[in-house]
Protein backbone atom coordinates (compact mmCIF):
# COMPACT_ATOMS: atom_id res chain seq x y z
CA UNK A 1 0.00 0.00 0.00
CA UNK A 2 1.32 3.22 -0.66
CA UNK A 3 2.47 5.48 2.09
CA UNK A 4 0.81 8.10 1.61
CA UNK A 5 -2.64 6.42 0.82
CA UNK A 6 -5.12 7.07 3.25
CA UNK A 7 -9.01 5.36 3.80
CA UNK A 8 -12.20 7.04 4.32
CA UNK A 9 -14.51 5.32 6.75
CA UNK A 10 -18.16 6.01 7.05
CA UNK A 11 -19.08 5.00 10.11
CA UNK A 12 -23.10 4.40 10.94
CA UNK A 13 -24.44 3.50 14.64
CA UNK A 14 -28.33 3.28 15.98
CA UNK A 15 -28.35 0.49 18.43
CA UNK A 16 -30.31 2.19 21.12
CA UNK A 17 -31.58 5.66 20.83
CA UNK A 18 -28.50 7.47 19.31
CA UNK A 19 -28.54 7.90 15.72
CA UNK A 20 -25.13 8.84 14.60
CA UNK A 21 -22.82 9.07 11.78
CA UNK A 22 -19.28 9.64 11.24
CA UNK A 23 -16.35 10.08 8.92
CA UNK A 24 -12.79 9.04 9.89
CA UNK A 25 -9.78 9.23 7.96
CA UNK A 26 -6.98 6.60 8.32
CA UNK A 27 -3.83 8.16 6.98
CA UNK A 28 -0.31 7.42 6.12
CA UNK A 29 -1.06 3.72 4.56
CA UNK A 30 -2.20 2.47 7.72
CA UNK A 31 -4.47 -0.72 7.81
CA UNK A 32 -5.74 0.48 11.36
CA UNK A 33 -6.57 3.21 13.65
CA UNK A 34 -2.88 4.38 15.40
CA UNK A 35 -1.81 6.20 17.49
CA UNK A 36 -1.24 9.82 14.95
CA UNK A 37 -2.80 7.90 11.80
CA UNK A 38 -6.07 8.97 11.74
CA UNK A 39 -8.46 11.87 12.10
CA UNK A 40 -12.19 12.34 13.03
CA UNK A 41 -13.35 14.03 10.08
CA UNK A 42 -17.32 14.32 11.81
CA UNK A 43 -18.86 12.98 14.20
CA UNK A 44 -22.72 13.57 14.18
CA UNK A 45 -24.52 12.26 17.07
CA UNK A 46 -28.58 13.19 17.09
CA UNK A 47 -30.08 11.55 20.63
CA UNK A 48 -33.57 11.21 21.15
CA UNK A 49 -33.02 11.15 24.61
CA UNK A 50 -35.72 14.22 25.23
CA UNK A 51 -38.84 11.78 23.55
CA UNK A 52 -37.59 8.92 25.43
CA UNK A 53 -37.78 11.12 29.25
CA UNK A 54 -41.25 10.90 29.44
CA UNK A 55 -41.44 7.55 29.06
CA UNK A 56 -38.52 6.52 31.36
CA UNK A 57 -36.84 4.56 29.34
CA UNK A 58 -36.20 3.86 25.43
CA UNK A 59 -39.24 3.34 23.58
CA UNK A 60 -38.56 0.78 21.01
CA UNK A 61 -40.98 1.61 18.89
CA UNK A 62 -40.33 5.27 18.71
CA UNK A 63 -36.89 4.62 18.83
CA UNK A 64 -36.63 2.79 15.42
CA UNK A 65 -39.73 5.45 14.10
CA UNK A 66 -37.02 8.06 14.93
CA UNK A 67 -34.16 6.15 13.51
CA UNK A 68 -35.73 6.13 9.96
CA UNK A 69 -36.82 10.30 10.31
CA UNK A 70 -33.41 11.01 10.94
CA UNK A 71 -30.86 8.33 9.43
CA UNK A 72 -30.24 9.50 6.55
CA UNK A 73 -30.42 13.65 7.33
CA UNK A 74 -27.71 12.50 9.72
CA UNK A 75 -25.19 10.54 7.44
CA UNK A 76 -25.86 13.24 5.09
CA UNK A 77 -24.43 15.97 8.08
CA UNK A 78 -21.22 13.54 8.64
CA UNK A 79 -20.69 13.98 5.00
CA UNK A 80 -20.72 18.10 4.57
CA UNK A 81 -18.81 18.54 7.67
CA UNK A 82 -16.48 15.82 6.60
CA UNK A 83 -16.17 17.84 3.24
CA UNK A 84 -16.22 14.05 1.67
CA UNK A 85 -18.54 12.97 -1.69
CA UNK A 86 -19.96 9.48 -1.56
CA UNK A 87 -17.48 8.91 -4.07
CA UNK A 88 -14.52 9.25 -1.78
CA UNK A 89 -15.70 6.87 0.74
CA UNK A 90 -13.70 3.49 1.09
CA UNK A 91 -15.66 1.86 3.07
CA UNK A 92 -18.80 1.73 5.43
CA UNK A 93 -18.86 0.39 9.01
CA UNK A 94 -22.03 -0.32 10.66
CA UNK A 95 -23.36 -1.84 14.43
CA UNK A 96 -24.86 -4.68 13.65
CA UNK A 97 -25.38 -5.56 17.42
CA UNK A 98 -26.00 -6.09 20.39
CA UNK A 99 -28.85 -3.63 20.93
CA UNK A 100 -32.19 -3.21 20.17
CA UNK A 101 -33.00 -5.03 17.00
CA UNK A 102 -35.96 -2.43 15.59
CA UNK A 103 -33.04 0.06 15.99
CA UNK A 104 -29.91 -1.74 14.54
CA UNK A 105 -32.13 -2.74 11.69
CA UNK A 106 -32.48 0.78 10.22
CA UNK A 107 -28.17 1.39 10.79
CA UNK A 108 -27.62 -2.06 8.56
CA UNK A 109 -30.48 -1.62 6.06
CA UNK A 110 -29.54 2.07 4.86
CA UNK A 111 -25.62 1.40 5.67
CA UNK A 112 -26.61 -2.06 3.37
CA UNK A 113 -28.26 0.28 0.77
CA UNK A 114 -25.90 2.98 0.93
CA UNK A 115 -23.16 -0.14 0.12
CA UNK A 116 -25.03 -1.42 -2.46
CA UNK A 117 -25.84 1.79 -4.05
CA UNK A 118 -22.51 3.67 -3.88
CA UNK A 119 -20.44 0.11 -4.47
CA UNK A 120 -18.61 0.03 -1.35
CA UNK A 121 -17.16 -2.36 1.08
CA UNK A 122 -19.30 -3.02 3.99
CA UNK A 123 -17.78 -4.04 7.65
CA UNK A 124 -20.33 -4.78 10.33
CA UNK A 125 -19.53 -4.17 13.96
CA UNK A 126 -19.74 -5.62 17.38
CA UNK A 127 -20.79 -2.69 19.12
CA UNK A 128 -18.95 -3.47 22.28
CA UNK A 129 -15.91 -4.37 20.79
CA UNK A 130 -16.30 -0.44 19.35
CA UNK A 131 -16.82 0.65 23.01
CA UNK A 132 -13.27 -0.61 23.60
CA UNK A 133 -11.69 0.38 20.22
CA UNK A 134 -12.65 3.80 20.75
CA UNK A 135 -9.61 3.92 23.53
CA UNK A 136 -7.44 3.60 20.15
CA UNK A 137 -8.70 7.55 19.26
CA UNK A 138 -7.07 8.91 22.45
CA UNK A 139 -3.95 9.24 20.41
CA UNK A 140 -1.39 7.06 22.53
CA UNK A 141 0.39 3.55 21.73
CA UNK A 142 -1.68 0.95 23.89
CA UNK A 143 0.84 -1.53 25.83
CA UNK A 144 0.00 -5.19 26.00
CA UNK A 145 -1.28 -7.27 27.61
CA UNK A 146 -4.48 -4.82 28.24
CA UNK A 147 -7.54 -5.20 30.24
CA UNK A 148 -10.63 -3.11 29.41
CA UNK A 149 -13.42 -2.61 31.73
CA UNK A 150 -16.96 -1.89 29.74
CA UNK A 151 -19.52 -0.88 31.06
CA UNK A 152 -22.65 0.46 29.61
CA UNK A 153 -26.53 0.59 30.17
CA UNK A 154 -26.72 -2.78 28.88
CA UNK A 155 -23.50 -4.67 29.59
CA UNK A 156 -21.00 -4.95 32.11
CA UNK A 157 -17.64 -6.98 31.07
CA UNK A 158 -13.80 -7.39 31.58
CA UNK A 159 -12.10 -7.92 28.54
CA UNK A 160 -8.30 -9.30 28.64
CA UNK A 161 -6.20 -8.38 25.27
CA UNK A 162 -2.88 -10.33 24.77
CA UNK A 163 -2.83 -7.96 21.82
CA UNK A 164 -4.75 -5.60 19.69
CA UNK A 165 -6.85 -8.21 17.94
CA UNK A 166 -7.48 -10.82 20.47
CA UNK A 167 -10.23 -10.24 22.79
CA UNK A 168 -11.32 -12.57 25.19
CA UNK A 169 -14.27 -11.91 28.31
CA UNK A 170 -13.43 -12.71 31.42
CA UNK A 171 -15.96 -11.73 33.43
CA UNK A 172 -19.51 -9.98 33.20
CA UNK A 173 -22.86 -9.23 35.24
CA UNK A 174 -24.51 -12.30 35.99
CA UNK A 175 -27.88 -9.84 36.43
CA UNK A 176 -28.29 -6.00 35.98
CA UNK A 177 -26.12 -4.21 33.76
CA UNK A 178 -23.98 -1.17 36.00
CA UNK A 179 -25.65 1.52 34.04
CA UNK A 180 -28.97 -0.31 34.43
CA UNK A 181 -28.54 -0.25 37.91
CA UNK A 182 -27.74 3.52 38.06
CA UNK A 183 -30.99 3.78 35.57
CA UNK A 184 -33.37 2.14 37.99
CA UNK A 185 -32.16 3.47 41.24
CA UNK A 186 -32.56 6.80 39.52
CA UNK A 187 -36.04 5.49 38.87
CA UNK A 188 -36.71 4.42 42.38
CA UNK A 189 -35.57 7.99 44.12
CA UNK A 190 -38.22 9.52 41.17
CA UNK A 191 -35.27 11.09 39.27
CA UNK A 192 -35.53 11.74 36.03
CA UNK A 193 -34.20 9.61 32.87
CA UNK A 194 -31.21 9.03 31.64
CA UNK A 195 -30.85 8.09 35.32
CA UNK A 196 -26.75 7.45 35.35
CA UNK A 197 -25.94 11.25 35.16
CA UNK A 198 -28.88 12.41 37.75
CA UNK A 199 -27.50 9.82 40.25
CA UNK A 200 -23.68 11.11 40.30
CA UNK A 201 -25.03 14.51 40.10
CA UNK A 202 -27.07 14.32 43.26
CA UNK A 203 -24.23 11.99 44.61
CA UNK A 204 -22.02 14.75 45.26
CA UNK A 205 -23.88 16.58 47.80
CA UNK A 206 -24.14 13.32 49.24
CA UNK A 207 -22.39 11.32 51.82
CA UNK A 208 -21.36 8.08 50.70
CA UNK A 209 -20.80 6.70 53.88
CA UNK A 210 -24.55 7.35 55.08
CA UNK A 211 -25.29 3.97 54.10
CA UNK A 212 -23.75 0.78 54.05
CA UNK A 213 -25.00 -0.92 50.31
CA UNK A 214 -24.15 -4.14 49.82
CA UNK A 215 -20.91 -4.90 47.47
CA UNK A 216 -22.33 -7.83 45.78
CA UNK A 217 -19.60 -10.31 44.79
CA UNK A 218 -16.59 -7.89 46.03
CA UNK A 219 -14.89 -10.95 47.02
CA UNK A 220 -16.27 -14.14 44.70
CA UNK A 221 -13.42 -15.47 42.77
CA UNK A 222 -14.39 -14.41 39.65
CA UNK A 223 -14.53 -11.55 37.28
CA UNK A 224 -18.06 -11.51 37.62
CA UNK A 225 -20.29 -8.46 38.81
CA UNK A 226 -23.95 -8.50 39.99
CA UNK A 227 -25.48 -5.60 40.82
CA UNK A 228 -29.28 -6.71 41.41
CA UNK A 229 -29.33 -7.30 45.08
CA UNK A 230 -27.38 -3.43 45.33
CA UNK A 231 -30.30 -1.99 43.64
CA UNK A 232 -32.89 -4.17 46.01
CA UNK A 233 -31.08 -2.88 48.86
CA UNK A 234 -31.06 0.42 47.66
CA UNK A 235 -35.05 -0.01 47.11
CA UNK A 236 -35.38 -1.68 50.83
CA UNK A 237 -33.52 1.37 52.49
CA UNK A 238 -35.52 3.80 50.28
CA UNK A 239 -39.06 2.21 51.95
CA UNK A 240 -37.62 2.30 55.49
CA UNK A 241 -37.37 6.21 54.92
CA UNK A 242 -40.75 7.58 55.18
CA UNK A 243 -40.16 11.06 53.66
CA UNK A 244 -37.33 11.29 50.95
CA UNK A 245 -35.78 14.59 50.97
CA UNK A 246 -32.87 15.62 48.46
CA UNK A 247 -30.60 15.42 51.45
CA UNK A 248 -31.61 11.33 51.76
CA UNK A 249 -31.63 11.31 48.19
CA UNK A 250 -28.17 12.71 47.77
CA UNK A 251 -27.02 10.45 50.52
CA UNK A 252 -28.67 7.33 48.87
CA UNK A 253 -27.12 8.08 45.49
CA UNK A 254 -23.58 8.90 47.04
CA UNK A 255 -23.59 5.35 48.71
CA UNK A 256 -24.77 3.47 46.25
CA UNK A 257 -22.48 5.22 43.36
CA UNK A 258 -19.45 4.35 46.01
CA UNK A 259 -20.94 0.88 46.42
CA UNK A 260 -21.01 -0.18 42.29
CA UNK A 261 -17.58 1.61 42.09
CA UNK A 262 -16.18 -0.22 44.59
CA UNK A 263 -16.90 -3.81 42.89
CA UNK A 264 -16.24 -2.42 39.48
CA UNK A 265 -12.69 -1.05 40.03
CA UNK A 266 -11.74 -3.85 43.26
CA UNK A 267 -12.39 -6.50 40.39
CA UNK A 268 -10.98 -4.51 37.13
CA UNK A 269 -7.44 -4.41 39.21
CA UNK A 270 -8.01 -8.07 40.78
CA UNK A 271 -8.20 -8.99 37.17
CA UNK A 272 -5.44 -6.74 35.94
CA UNK A 273 -3.03 -8.49 38.81
CA UNK A 274 -3.92 -11.74 37.71
CA UNK A 275 -3.21 -11.67 34.26
CA UNK A 276 -0.05 -9.14 34.60
CA UNK A 277 -1.40 -6.13 32.27
CA UNK A 278 0.11 -3.10 31.28
CA UNK A 279 -2.69 -1.21 30.52
CA UNK A 280 -6.24 -0.31 32.03
CA UNK A 281 -9.15 0.51 29.74
CA UNK A 282 -12.36 2.09 30.53
CA UNK A 283 -14.91 2.33 27.91
CA UNK A 284 -18.52 2.36 27.09
CA UNK A 285 -21.22 4.65 28.51
CA UNK A 286 -21.12 4.76 32.19
CA UNK A 287 -16.96 5.43 31.71
CA UNK A 288 -18.32 9.26 31.45
CA UNK A 289 -19.13 8.52 35.23
CA UNK A 290 -16.69 11.08 36.90
CA UNK A 291 -15.70 8.97 39.95
CA UNK A 292 -15.52 5.88 38.51
CA UNK A 293 -12.82 7.64 36.01
CA UNK A 294 -11.26 8.85 38.76
CA UNK A 295 -10.99 6.42 40.83
CA UNK A 296 -9.96 3.91 38.11
CA UNK A 297 -6.80 6.10 37.17
CA UNK A 298 -5.84 7.18 40.59
CA UNK A 299 -5.76 2.99 41.12
CA UNK A 300 -3.93 2.25 37.94
CA UNK A 301 -1.34 5.34 38.67
CA UNK A 302 -0.57 3.36 42.09
CA UNK A 303 0.05 0.57 40.54
CA UNK A 304 2.66 2.45 37.58
CA UNK A 305 -0.44 0.94 34.91
CA UNK A 306 -1.10 2.58 31.82
CA UNK A 307 -4.68 4.23 31.58
CA UNK A 308 -6.80 4.86 29.07
CA UNK A 309 -10.75 6.29 28.69
CA UNK A 310 -12.04 7.64 25.56
CA UNK A 311 -12.55 11.31 25.49
CA UNK A 312 -16.54 11.59 27.12
CA UNK A 313 -18.02 12.32 23.53
CA UNK A 314 -16.63 8.76 22.56
CA UNK A 315 -17.83 6.81 25.47
CA UNK A 316 -21.36 7.62 24.70
CA UNK A 317 -22.59 6.27 21.71
CA UNK A 318 -21.14 7.35 18.98
CA UNK A 319 -20.64 6.38 15.07
CA UNK A 320 -16.79 7.34 15.42
CA UNK A 321 -15.37 4.43 17.24
CA UNK A 322 -18.00 2.49 14.44
CA UNK A 323 -15.56 3.24 12.24
CA UNK A 324 -12.70 3.18 14.13
CA UNK A 325 -13.16 -0.32 15.33
CA UNK A 326 -14.13 -1.26 11.65
CA UNK A 327 -10.56 -1.03 10.62
CA UNK A 328 -9.64 -4.11 12.61
CA UNK A 329 -12.05 -6.39 10.74
CA UNK A 330 -12.52 -7.90 7.13
CA UNK A 331 -15.10 -6.14 4.83
CA UNK A 332 -17.36 -8.54 3.37
CA UNK A 333 -20.58 -8.52 1.02
CA UNK A 334 -23.63 -6.44 2.00
CA UNK A 335 -25.89 -9.37 1.45
CA UNK A 336 -23.86 -11.09 4.11
CA UNK A 337 -24.14 -8.30 6.87
CA UNK A 338 -27.03 -8.83 9.66
CA UNK A 339 -28.12 -7.83 12.55
CA UNK A 340 -27.10 -10.36 15.67
CA UNK A 341 -28.84 -8.07 19.09
CA UNK A 342 -27.35 -10.63 21.15
CA UNK A 343 -23.98 -10.47 19.53
CA UNK A 344 -21.47 -10.78 21.84
CA UNK A 345 -17.31 -10.64 22.52
CA UNK B 1 -54.04 -21.72 41.76
CA UNK B 2 -51.14 -22.39 43.86
CA UNK B 3 -49.30 -20.26 46.07
CA UNK B 4 -45.28 -19.97 46.80
CA UNK B 5 -43.54 -18.24 48.92
CA UNK B 6 -39.94 -17.84 48.67
CA UNK B 7 -37.79 -15.74 50.98
CA UNK B 8 -34.06 -15.60 49.38
CA UNK B 9 -32.71 -15.65 46.31
CA UNK B 10 -31.75 -19.32 46.51
CA UNK B 11 -35.01 -20.50 47.07
CA UNK B 12 -36.60 -18.56 43.80
CA UNK B 13 -34.09 -19.87 41.81
CA UNK B 14 -35.00 -23.54 43.47
CA UNK B 15 -38.46 -22.79 42.31
CA UNK B 16 -37.67 -21.65 39.02
CA UNK B 17 -35.50 -24.74 38.73
CA UNK B 18 -38.65 -26.88 39.68
CA UNK B 19 -41.20 -24.73 37.62
CA UNK B 20 -38.99 -25.87 34.59
CA UNK B 21 -39.64 -29.47 34.65
CA UNK B 22 -43.20 -28.45 34.15
CA UNK B 23 -42.52 -27.37 31.14
CA UNK B 24 -43.31 -28.66 27.65
CA UNK B 25 -42.47 -26.11 25.47
CA UNK B 26 -44.74 -23.17 24.15
CA UNK B 27 -45.92 -21.68 26.73
CA UNK B 28 -45.84 -17.79 28.07
CA UNK B 29 -45.25 -17.46 30.96
CA UNK B 30 -45.60 -13.61 32.57
CA UNK B 31 -43.79 -12.79 35.47
CA UNK B 32 -45.29 -9.19 37.57
CA UNK B 33 -43.39 -7.42 40.09
CA UNK B 34 -41.95 -4.44 41.13
CA UNK B 35 -38.41 -3.55 40.71
CA UNK B 36 -36.58 -5.98 42.66
CA UNK B 37 -38.99 -8.89 43.05
CA UNK B 38 -37.07 -11.14 41.93
CA UNK B 39 -38.54 -11.90 38.38
CA UNK B 40 -35.12 -12.05 36.65
CA UNK B 41 -33.46 -14.30 39.94
CA UNK B 42 -36.57 -16.67 38.96
CA UNK B 43 -35.79 -16.56 35.03
CA UNK B 44 -32.24 -17.43 36.03
CA UNK B 45 -33.74 -20.79 38.02
CA UNK B 46 -36.27 -21.43 35.31
CA UNK B 47 -33.14 -21.37 32.59
CA UNK B 48 -30.76 -23.53 35.06
CA UNK B 49 -33.59 -26.07 35.03
CA UNK B 50 -33.81 -26.15 31.51
CA UNK B 51 -30.30 -26.49 30.49
CA UNK B 52 -29.80 -23.09 29.41
CA UNK B 53 -25.82 -22.72 29.78
CA UNK B 54 -25.43 -18.75 29.31
CA UNK B 55 -25.57 -17.19 31.80
CA UNK B 56 -28.99 -15.41 32.06
CA UNK B 57 -28.84 -11.59 32.30
CA UNK B 58 -31.64 -8.82 32.81
CA UNK B 59 -33.45 -8.28 29.51
CA UNK B 60 -34.19 -4.06 29.90
CA UNK B 61 -31.70 -3.28 27.82
CA UNK B 62 -32.19 -4.74 24.96
CA UNK B 63 -35.93 -6.29 25.53
CA UNK B 64 -35.35 -9.29 24.59
CA UNK B 65 -32.87 -12.23 25.20
CA UNK B 66 -33.17 -15.06 23.36
CA UNK B 67 -31.12 -18.82 24.73
CA UNK B 68 -30.41 -21.80 23.43
CA UNK B 69 -31.65 -24.63 25.43
CA UNK B 70 -28.72 -26.94 24.91
CA UNK B 71 -28.52 -30.34 25.14
CA UNK B 72 -26.29 -32.83 26.69
CA UNK B 73 -23.71 -32.80 23.74
CA UNK B 74 -21.63 -30.04 24.08
CA UNK B 75 -20.01 -29.49 20.45
CA UNK B 76 -21.37 -28.26 17.44
CA UNK B 77 -24.46 -28.52 19.50
CA UNK B 78 -26.06 -25.27 17.76
CA UNK B 79 -28.32 -24.17 16.11
CA UNK B 80 -30.39 -27.35 14.29
CA UNK B 81 -30.47 -29.56 17.35
CA UNK B 82 -32.79 -32.37 17.18
CA UNK B 83 -34.68 -32.96 20.14
CA UNK B 84 -34.81 -36.27 21.49
CA UNK B 85 -38.50 -36.51 21.22
CA UNK B 86 -40.24 -39.74 22.75
CA UNK B 87 -38.15 -40.51 25.73
CA UNK B 88 -39.37 -40.38 29.25
CA UNK B 89 -37.52 -37.37 31.62
CA UNK B 90 -35.65 -38.44 34.03
CA UNK B 91 -36.08 -37.37 37.12
CA UNK B 92 -32.85 -36.19 37.88
CA UNK B 93 -32.44 -32.33 36.71
CA UNK B 94 -29.00 -32.62 35.18
CA UNK B 95 -30.66 -34.97 32.44
CA UNK B 96 -34.23 -33.71 31.86
CA UNK B 97 -32.51 -31.22 29.01
CA UNK B 98 -31.57 -33.95 27.25
CA UNK B 99 -34.82 -34.99 26.76
CA UNK B 100 -36.58 -31.85 26.54
CA UNK B 101 -38.25 -30.71 23.56
CA UNK B 102 -37.73 -27.19 24.43
CA UNK B 103 -35.31 -25.55 21.95
CA UNK B 104 -35.46 -21.33 23.15
CA UNK B 105 -35.93 -19.92 26.38
CA UNK B 106 -37.56 -16.60 25.03
CA UNK B 107 -36.73 -13.57 27.99
CA UNK B 108 -38.68 -10.53 27.40
CA UNK B 109 -38.93 -7.31 29.46
CA UNK B 110 -42.23 -5.70 28.62
CA UNK B 111 -42.32 -2.91 30.48
CA UNK B 112 -41.53 -0.04 27.96
CA UNK B 113 -43.84 -1.87 25.00
CA UNK B 114 -46.58 0.11 24.35
CA UNK B 115 -49.29 -2.92 22.84
CA UNK B 116 -49.17 -6.46 22.78
CA UNK B 117 -48.29 -6.13 18.66
CA UNK B 118 -45.06 -4.32 19.18
CA UNK B 119 -43.96 -7.37 21.04
CA UNK B 120 -45.13 -9.52 18.06
CA UNK B 121 -42.69 -7.10 15.79
CA UNK B 122 -40.14 -7.42 18.31
CA UNK B 123 -40.06 -10.94 17.78
CA UNK B 124 -40.74 -11.35 14.40
CA UNK B 125 -37.85 -9.49 13.59
CA UNK B 126 -35.18 -10.74 16.38
CA UNK B 127 -35.95 -14.52 14.41
CA UNK B 128 -35.70 -13.35 11.04
CA UNK B 129 -32.43 -11.64 12.12
CA UNK B 130 -31.15 -14.28 14.00
CA UNK B 131 -27.51 -15.30 12.61
CA UNK B 132 -28.35 -18.90 12.52
CA UNK B 133 -31.51 -18.89 10.27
Amino acid sequence: MNKNHSTIILGIETSCDETAAAVVEIKNGSPRVEAGKFKILSNVVLSQINTHKKYGGVVPEIAARMHLENMLPVVEQALDESKKTPKQIDKIAVTVGPGLVTSLLVGVETAKNLAYAWRKPIVGVNHLKAHLYANWLENKTIKFPALALIVSGGHTEIIYMKNKTSLKKIGQTVDDAAGEAFDKVAQLLDLPYPGGPEVSKLAKQGDAKKFNFPRPMLNSKDYNFSFSGLKTAVLYQSQKIKKLDKKTKANICASFQQAAIDVLVSKTLKAAEQYKVKTIMLSGGVAANELLRETLAQKTKELKLDFFKPAQFLCTDNATMIAAAATFEKPTDWKKIKVDSNLEI
Amino acid sequence: MKKHVTKTEKQTIALGKKFAKSLKGGEVIALSGNLGAGKTIFTKGLAEGLGVKKIVTSPTFILMNVYDVKNKKRKGDEPFLTPQLGKKKSKTSSFTRSTSPIKKLIHIDCYRLNSAQELETLEQLNILTKKTQ
